[in-house]
């Protein structure tokens, strides 16, 4: 049984790597290698699903490989198959295969096949961590990269202003949601004291501790509630969803039509038994549901653009969805999921044809509309939803906007002293944290991490709000980490091994990232600020590959240990110890933001132009 | 460019913005234009360099692609050194030149030095007023314009643009604004100076910043004067201004600067302005004349291979009868079926004349609403012909539905046909059949409708309903004499209109017949063929001196550039005439065949081994694919264009490049045919050829980009994303491998002759004298080569030694 379900990581993995290495040109070759490896997948979805059902349809767990294990934090790969695995798998199977056959000729010719292709693969790979996983270590790793393809996806057209803004705005809003995970995995550690498995969350154990201990799992409940409509655009999410309309139309297609924005409900479902017993979380999820449905099905009636109409069109359904898990009806949900998914990948696929066809329409069956009489309730629901209620405002003020400020406040402190002070703090930190210890885990040392966090905070802030100098920016959030490291070992002592665990991963790839910086100033001779689209993917295409795995490994992406050394962080984090948790998740969530927003300021965003020309009149 | 602006000059300054817009109607009737239409009045190149330097166009290739045409033996060596010759500098050695157009690289630029106002006045609010005002500014056009993609409409029908937001800004309970005193401006209806007063201060500056303000969106601007202009560009007609966007736009900045600076703030005093102003400056760099040297040097590698191959190639002898005729349209896509026809069917002849016939008219399928021009989009034609006596049923397509977006029904709708569009896709992805929405040129006119075109008194809409006898024998005489069929007419003349099949495809309308206003050519064919045949008519042309013999009858037929079919409108065809139409058929087919494979080899993921039927299919294939970008290459690579007899360039290898129209120079005395014909031409061929140069050359701003990520906006344009600009032009997948070069006139007709019907149209003698097209004459009897330079026709040497061929990229 282990060897068919690693195969299922492994087909992906292994096409997705057979990708890089073939060379831009040869198209075709991609294509197929593509095609295959989903046609298995389709297959041998369907096969598994049809032997599972006749043996018996019980839920498989599979415990694999410890990533990393100590006496009190390990972990570990876990994969686990239910009767929602096999519906997400096959629907997510079949689709994919379907517009990965569809892309071999639509992409055709276009600078970024190879892109697509390895984005595509990379993302189909993210999916099936996801609903394969059995933990929400696991779980985490695949929502990382679906979140990453996403934002390769969406700047697909990389060199364009709209894209590459609107890829930094979905991915924000993302990570933004990423917040629930991590704060999850933190409060089951304290809540469970194991890595808790989705296989047993059906268990007595489990709602007995649900029972035990009310306020925290209505704490776990809320911030998967965070994830989930953070993903499946719920209000006052919904606005991402048009705006990530900007890549090719197949993969708009199968990420925001179909599979991507339905893993919300997906998180939800899988982790129906922690929050079930809490009506008030219920009847939170139907306000969040019925809300965004509402909003959803006024905000479609006035989109001017077909894409923009399907999306507001489908977050709606979303919304019905959710309030459909939470009154408990989840085969109702599935088939809504199933049905909702195709229809919308495939009414997105023929939108072009939406000229042709209803110009003809109109040619025979037009009529001139008469409608001199709006009444002024109408002109209001309407004027909102044309200005898409508020949403894009809303998001600002609470997410962004307090970063912002924040920056902007600790910006009017001068480099030299801000730096300096930063210096002498770390000094004093490592000072007391090696010459006594033995406060680690008194009060004192407690309000000292909790300082130490507010402090990387600012720092985060100060990087994001910071626009003259990408270097700059980029030190500080090397160092945000060399603080929070500091930060955590003064609440609960790390070891040498957990310390290099967490800052191997961002030392190296700090420097392989600043290193890049410095050369790409050289070789331009001027400074890279981050003021505006600096464009030069144009001329530096492995330079940026490069950067941007640096910056992944920066934001703590599941590719190098820092991932680990995060989880690590957090179970040094105590029980009752929630604001210097919160924090800590801030921190790393916010870092990940502004890692990205300096790949995409510096590399993206910017024609190439034939002569040097301030008159830049048009957006493009 | 005058900058400062007082009551009069408003409308001046509105008028400047407007000459330089792009002027593209809705997707619906795509009509190929002149993108650098404002510059028309100047010289090609200057134009060029003042585009560029003036809106930041990109209007000729980088230095690094013109070095590759010339590596890969597109730009000849030869004619090189000619261009360098005649155009070199004063004081400039010929061979520093030619250094210096390999020494320029991707890396090296010049800077250009543009003073902008609205950026001044942006760092002095420290505001970046497009990211605030644009979203909003898009969303409530597109709002207002919308054609159908919304399930409701918000604004009163009846009411201008202004006065529905005024409408909805007090009929609502929430404000299009976020600040009060901003209600007050829009409901005072505050003009134009007074708000840019407000912003700007300085009045010298007024001109300017509106300028900079409508070219950051000038898809929108150009859309909505484009509506302004003409209310039939949408099917439901909007009252809009230019200057009422221009108004409205203004307001949301006033609203962005409140915003940040609060309602007293003191406006720029002229101090912040650079002084002295220079917006509309020149540049006269060495930059502009190398990349001029490169782009002659390319048209002239082609058109000196051709025109010395037009004067020396031996001509054919033709036998003096055919069997059949064909008059097929100019279009560069009837060239190579016209080449293969002669070839499978030696005894035939082909004739080529702008695919609406020479007749104007409206056309109404039956059980339409509304009816569509089928003429050049100039002309406005009087006449309606109707479609009558069959019915068809114009199945739904649930997809499409709006029920789908409503609360109850959408939740039912998606969880039922959410199953059958899984599998509707994958059909559509393994499989590609027909599909309900596809956009396919037969279905314009049915084969077994009536077409009355008798004019009997009756008029509707202010049209009349058919034409009379003397206004079918005057079309049918003019086009006949034009081409220079006047005598030897055949049993059977095709009259072959030409359409194209495609789904999926925003840009369906630019697939047809430019001719016929971006529709299919049947109803033309076939309107001309029934007046050809009409006993009257007939009569007519005898008092005209053209005598049809009673054996010749004309039968229409459309031929569809995608799937390479052909349909013939042979219902009323007598009955002796059948079997020899069944021969000919057949010889149709083989040429058919042979064309399809000859378009292949343009496609590179079409196998070239494989049989011509395979490769048939395969292009038939493509006009239902819903994956498939490219249809066809549609005008890809035109250069030329061809006006005379065939016998001059039937020896010649057109490849698919030429548009083609029949002449016959020995009966044309006072030019009356060649004005006829230079007329439609220039404007159309020259038009289609500057579009797609020019969308070549820039795709970002005359061109609409990769059409993969193509949003479909209100049913009347394409943009990317949610709220971006409009996108005219065409997308990379139809110029991708278009080697742009302007078009070259070759008529065969005495010098002087044709500089007698140009003299005496200043219009086509602008496009000529400006170079937005070449002109050649070939001499009829001598076949001497002359070339139109300033002023007038000077005989032309070709490059005698042209070693390889001419290959296209």
């Amino acid at each position: 049984m282990s060897t068919v379900i690693h195969a299922f990581i492994f087909i992906p993995l292994l096409s997705f790597f057979a990708l890089l290495t073939i060379p831009k040109y040869k198209e075709k070759t991609m294509g197929s290698i593509a095609l295959w490896s989903l046609g298995i997948q389709l297959l041998a979805s369907l096969l598994f699903t049809i032997y599972w059902i006749f043996t018996g349809s019980k839920p498989i767990n599979l415990r694999d490989i410890a990533l990393f294990k100590e006496p009190n934090f390990d972990f570990y790969i876990d994969f686990y198959f239910d009767t929602l695995t096999a519906v997400f798998l096959l629907t997510g199977a079949l689709l994919t295969f379907v517009v990965v056959a569809y892309s071999r000729l639509y992409m055709h010719k276009e600078e970024g096949f190879k892109r697509f292709y390895c984005t595509i693969l990379f993302f189909w790979l993210g999916y099936i961590i996801t609903i394969w996983s059995g933990n929400f270590g696991t779980l985490f790793i695949g929502w990382e990269f679906l979140g990453l393809s996403s934002f390769l996806l969406i700047a697909f057209y990389r060199t364009r202003y709209h894209p590459v803004k609107n890829a930094v705005k979905v991915f924000s809003v993302y990570r933004i949601g990423d917040i629930g995970i991590l704060m999850t995995i933190w409060a089951g550690h304290h809540l469970w004291h194991q890595n808790i498995l989705f296989a047993q969350l059906h268990s007595d154990f489990i709602k007995q501790s649900v029972l035990d201990n009310l306020s925290g799992t209505l704490f776990i409940s809320m911030m998967i509630l965070v994830t989930a409509i953070a993903k499946s655009a719920q209000w006052p999410f919904s606005s991402w969803l048009p705006r990530a309309m900007e890549g090719p139309t197949p993969s708009s297609a199968i990420f925001y039509g179909a599979l991507s924005v339905h893993l919300g409900a997906f998180l939800l479902l899988r982790t129906h038994p922690i929050w079930e017993s809490h009506l008030g979380v219920r009847a939170i999820i139907i306000a969040f549901g019925l809300v965004t449905f509402v909003i959803g099905v006024f905000t479609a009636r006035v989109q001017s653009t077909i894409k923009g109409k399907i999306a507001y069109g489908s977050s709606a359904q979303i919304g019905l969805i959710f309030t459909e898990i939470a009154l408990g009806f989840d085969t109702l949900a599935l088939i809504h999921f199933m049905g909702n998914a195709f229809l919308r990948s495939y009414q997105l696929l023929i939108s072009p044809s939406v000229a042709t066809y209803q110009i003809r329409d109109q040619f025979y069956n037009y009529q001139k509309t008469q409608n001199s009489k709006i009444s002024s309730w109408n002109s209001t629901i309407n004027l909102l939803s044309v200005k898409e209620w508020n949403l894009e405002i809303i998001q600002f003020y609470l997410l962004f906007n307090p970063m912002k400020k924040i920056g902007k406040l600790t910006l009017k402190i001068k480099p030299t002293v801000f730096w300096t002070s930063v210096l002498v703090i770390y000094v004093l930190g490592l000072f007391i944290a090696n010459n006594l210890f033995d406060l680690n885990s008194s009060r004192i040392g407690h309000t000292a991490s909790v300082a130490l966090a507010i402090l990387a905070l600012l720092m985060v802030c100060r990087a994001y709000s910071d626009k003259s100098s990408a270097k700059g920016s980029w030190l500080l959030l090397i160092s945000v980490h060399l603080i929070l490291d500091l930060a955590i070992s003064l609440n609960h002592p790390l070891n040498l091994v957990e310390t290099s665990v967490y800052l191997s991963g961002i030392l190296v790839s700090g420097f392989v990232g600043f290193s890049i910086l410095l050369y790409l100033e050289k070789k331009q001779n001027k400074l890279i600020s981050l003021l505006q689209y600096g464009g030069l993917v144009n001329r530096f295409q492995s330079h940026a590959f490069i950067f941007l795995l640096a910056s992944l490994g920066l934001s703590g992406f599941p590719i190098t240990t820092t991932f680990l050394g995060e989880d690590l962080l957090m179970s040094h984090i105590h029980e009752n110890q929630w604001v210097l948790a919160t924090l800590v998740a801030l921190i790393f969530i916010f870092n990940g933001i502004v890692v990205i927003r300096i790949y995409a300021r510096v590399f993206l965003g910017a024609q190439e132009k034939n002569y040097n020309t301030s008159n830049h009149l048009s957006t493009f | 460019m005058n900058t400062s602006i007082s009551e009069f000059e408003l409308s001046e300054s509105i008028k400047l913005i407007k000459h330089f817009l792009p002027k593209q109607a809705g997707i619906k009737d795509y009509v190929s234009q002149n993108p650098l239409s404002a510059f028309q009045d100047r010289n090609f190149h200057e134009a060029c360099r003042k585009s560029s330097l003036w809106l930041g166009t990109k209007t000729y290739l980088s230095f690094s692609e013109y070095q590759q045409l010339y590596a890969e033996g597109a730009i000849k060596a030869k004619t090189l050194k000619r261009i360098i010759k005649e155009n070199a500098l004063e004081g400039m050695e010929q061979q520093i030149l030619l250094d210096e157009l390999f020494a320029w690289n991707k890396d090296t630029s010049i800077q250009v030095n543009f003073l902008s106002v609205r950026k001044v006045i942006e760092e002095f609010y420290g505001i970046n007023l497009r990211k605030f005002v644009q979203p909003r500014l898009y969303r409530i056009l597109a709002s207002f314009l919308d054609q159908g993609i919304h399930l409701e409409h918000i604004f009163p029908a009846e009411l201008g643009f202004i006065d529905a937001l005024i409408f909805i800004e007090t009929n609502s309970k929430t404000s299009l604004f976020k600040n009060q005193e901003v209600v007050s401006l829009l409901l005072k209806k505050e003009s134009i100076q007074s708000l840019l007063n407000r912003i700007v201060g300085d009045d010298q500056h007024f001109g300017q910043y509106m300028f900079e303000q409508q070219m950051t969106h000038p898809g929108w601007s150009g859309f909505v004067a484009m509506v302004e202009s003409n209310a039939r560009v949408l099917t439901e007609e909007k009252k809009i201004t230019l200057e009422e966007v221009i108004q409205f736009e203004l307001l949301l900045e006033m609203d962005a600067i409140i915003s940040i600076k609060g309602c007293s703030w003191v406006s720029p005093n002229s101090t912040i302005f650079p002084v002295n102003t220079h917006f509309l400056n020149d540049d006269d760099s060495a930059y502009w004349k190398l990349l001029m040297i490169w782009q002659e040097a390319l048209e002239w590698s082609y058109f000196d291979k051709i025109l010395n191959d037009i004067s020396t190639k031996p001509v054919k002898k033709k036998d003096a009868e055919s069997d059949f005729q064909t008059l097929f349209c100019i279009d560069d896509r009837c060239i190579t079926l016209r080449k293969h026809l002669a070839s499978v069917h030696p005894n035939s002849a082909s004739f080529g004349t702008p695919g609406f016939f020479g007749v104007e008219f409206n056309y109404q399928p039956y059980g339409a609403q509304q009816y569509t021009k089928s003429c050049p989009a100039p002309i406005t034609p009087e006449f309606l012909i109707q479609e009558k006596g069959n019915i068809k049923s114009h199945k739904k397509d649930l997809h499409f539905t709006n029920q789908s977006y409503t609360p109850i029904l959408g939740m039912i709708v998606s969880m039922t046909l959410g199953f059958w569009s899984v599998f509707k896709l994958a059909i559509g992805t393994f499989k590609p059949k027909n599909q309900l929405f596809a956009h396919k040129s037969v279905y314009h006119v049915h084969p077994d409708s009536d077409l009355p075109i008798e004019f009997s008194g009756l008029t509707e809409d202010g049209l009349k309903l058919g034409f009379t006898h003397e206004e079918m024998t005057l079309r049918v005489f003019k086009v006949l004499k034009s081409i220079g069929l006047t005598t030897n007419f055949a049993e059977i003349i095709y009259v072959v209109g030409h359409g194209a099949s495609s789904v999926n495809n925003p840009y369906y309308a630019s697939y047809d017949c430019g001719a016929c206003c971006s529709r299919p050519g049947s109803v033309n064919a076939r309107v001309f063929a029934a007046m050809a045949n009409k006993k009257e008519v007939r009569e007519g042309l005898k008092s005209k001196g053209i005598l049809i013999p009673n054996k010749t009858i004309f039968v229409a037929a459309l031929h569809d550039t995608t799937c390479d079919e052909i349909t013939y409108y042979d219902k009323d065809l007598p009955l002796e005439k059948v079997d020899a139409h069944h021969f000919y058929q057949t010889s149709f087919a083989k040429a058919l065949l042979l064309n399809a494979a000859e378009r292949t080899n343009r496609f590179d993921l079409i196998d070239k081994k494989i049989g011509n039927h395979k490769k048939h299919q395969l292009l038939i294939n493509k006009s239902k694919s819903l994956f498939e970008p490219r249809q066809e290459w549609k005008h890809t690579d035109n250069a030329l264009c061809i006006i005379g007899m065939p016998r001059i360039f039937e020896s010649v290898d057109l490849d698919k490049r030429a548009f083609l129209n029949s002449y016959d120079p020995y009966k044309d005395s006072d030019g009356s045919s060649l004005t006829m014909i230079l007329s439609a031409a220039i404007p159309v061929c020259g038009g289609i050829n500057l579009d797609y140069f020019f969308s070549r050359m820039d795709q970002q701003l005359f061109g609409s980009g990769t059409k993969l990520p193509h949003n479909v906006l209100g049913l009347f344009a394409v943009t990317n994303g949610v709220e971006d600009d409009i996108r005219p032009g065409l997308p990379s997948q139809m110029v991708e491998i278009h080697t742009p070069t302007r078009m070259m006139f070759i008529i065969e007709q005495e010098p002087n002759l044709i500089m007698h019907v140009l003299n005496a149209n200043p219009k086509m003698m602008q496009w000529v004298d400006n170079h937005w097209i070449h002109c050649c004459a070939v001499h009829p009897t001598t076949r001497t080569l002359y070339r139109y330079e300033s002023g007038s026709f000077v005989a032309y040497q070709t490059d005698a030694s042209i070693a390889s061929q001419f290959l296209v990229s």
